[in-house]
């Protein structure tokens, strides 16, 4: 489970957003959404442990570097390294095992061996997903996961959020009318 | 320390070993920056070879600047190019603080290789101590590079990192210098000076700046 009571954020003096609670089980999938600057993104941030809350707290039933997946448009990656490299490395930090079909789980095998700052936006946002699904993680969250995909690369990201529905929680910020049929629940940020 | 943290802290330097080699910003700058200073000095002193005292400060001062440019960036770079976020996703703070520092401590080695020979043949300095050398780089490599790591680390989520930097930098590299002097003015043919006394206190110095190190960049890295 994954959950936050009460939780706030602020930026200097200015309030993204307060008192927001929720809580997503295994088997669920939650729809953040809002308009921009509602704090969608913020919010991901907050559960995914990459920002500290203003006010409030969140819980995690599981170990995030191991048991979480996250990808997000402003994710940005090493361009000097490989795809493979990234693999590689998120894999030893993360202390996960090697898994030689995440690359061909999205559809980047043929590039595996090239430097990721000459990929496209598209095949960046192929490799976060790769990276983010790497261990069969308990939570995934994603945030406008199908910025910059093409048709394939939308088949790749359906099949992965099925499959990680199946097995533990999906938490998908966006206001993509394609991606919010994945909801179960849906909190409206900004409402 | 456990097999899964050298694991990570040797993948953190693989990683910056291999983006250096194909981006090559740190060695080339740190390498030009030194080379130019060298050269700079070695006009300077062309008609009168400078004294232990001076030859000493300028060596000092060739690779503080190099070092300066380089290596403070091993740690500045995840915050400018975005993936900061990345590596806090997937790493503990602490692997990644010595990895980057073995990083910055085998630029910094390498850096003083290239510049040593090149000061001596450029400002015409005599080597009276050659153990003394070796030994004053060797300890002041090390406290520099994990002095200027230290200061990187501990200025790297912050939003006026330049200013910052130079604040924290003073006291941190101040005594660095002076005792690196110490050392390399024995080397140079200066008896007035206390050369082991001087490696001792930088040998001191980057096992402080190594014991506190990685807990005060745990401080700052889910800030």
């Amino acid at each position: 489970m994954i959950s936050c009571e009460g939780v706030g954020k602020r930026f200097s003096r200015q309030w993204v957003f307060r008192r927001v609670s929720l809580s997503a089980e295994v088997g669920q999938c939650l729809l953040l959404t809002g308009p921009n600057g509602s704090g969608k993104s913020t919010l991901l941030k907050l559960l995914a442990g990459l920002e500290p809350p203003s006010e409030g707290s969140v819980s995690r039933e599981f170990d995030t570097r191991a048991s979480m997946g996250y990808s997000a448009t402003d994710l940005r990656l090493y361009p000097n390294l490989t795809a493979d490299e990234h693999l590689r490395f998120a894999g030893t930090m993360r202390g996960l095992p090697e898994e030689a079909s995440a690359l061909e789980r999205v559809g980047l095998c043929d590039v595996s061996g090239k430097l990721v700052g000459t990929f496209s936006t598209g095949m960046r946002a192929r490799l976060k997903l790769a990276l983010a699904l790497l261990g069969e993680p308990k939570a995934l969250l994603l945030d406008e996961p199908g910025a910059g995909l093409d048709e394939e690369g939308r088949a790749i990201l359906d099949a992965a959020v099925s499959e990680q529905k199946a097995r533990g929680i999906v938490i998908l910020a966006t206001n993509d009318p394609a991606e919010r049929r994945f909801g179960d629940f849906e909190l409206v940020l900004g409402a | 320390m456990n097999s899964s943290w050298v694991r990570e802290a040797s993948a953190v330097l693989r990683k910056e070993i291999a983006s250096e080699l194909r981006g090559k910003h740190g060695l080339v700058t740190s390498l030009l920056f030194a080379v130019m200073t060298v050269s700079a000095l070695g006009i300077a002193a062309a008609k009168s070879p400078p004294t232990p005292t001076l030859a000493a400060g300028m060596l000092w001062v060739a690779l503080l600047f190099a070092a300066v440019v380089g290596v403070a960036r091993t740690f500045l770079i995840e915050e400018e190019q975005g993936t900061g976020d990345l590596l806090r996703l997937w790493a503990n703070p602490s692997p990644v603080f010595w990895g980057k520092t073995f990083y910055n401590l085998a630029l910094i080695a390498l850096v003083a290789i290239v510049v040593m020979p090149l000061f001596a043949l450029f400002v015409g300095v005599q080597v009276v101590d050659f153990g003394m050398l070796f030994a004053g780089l060797g300890a002041g490599c090390a406290a520099l590079g994990v002095a200027i790591g230290f200061c990187g680390s501990l200025v790297s989520r912050s939003k006026s990192q330049a200013a910052l930097a130079g604040v924290i930098s003073i006291p941190v590299l101040l005594p660095v210098v002076l005792l690196g002097v110490g050392a390399l003015r024995v080397a140079f043919g200066d008896p007035s000076s206390l050369g082991w006394t001087s490696i001792l206190g930088l040998a001191g110095l980057a096992t402080a700046f190594a014991a506190a190190g990685p807990h005060l960049y745990a401080a700052v890295w889910k800030q």
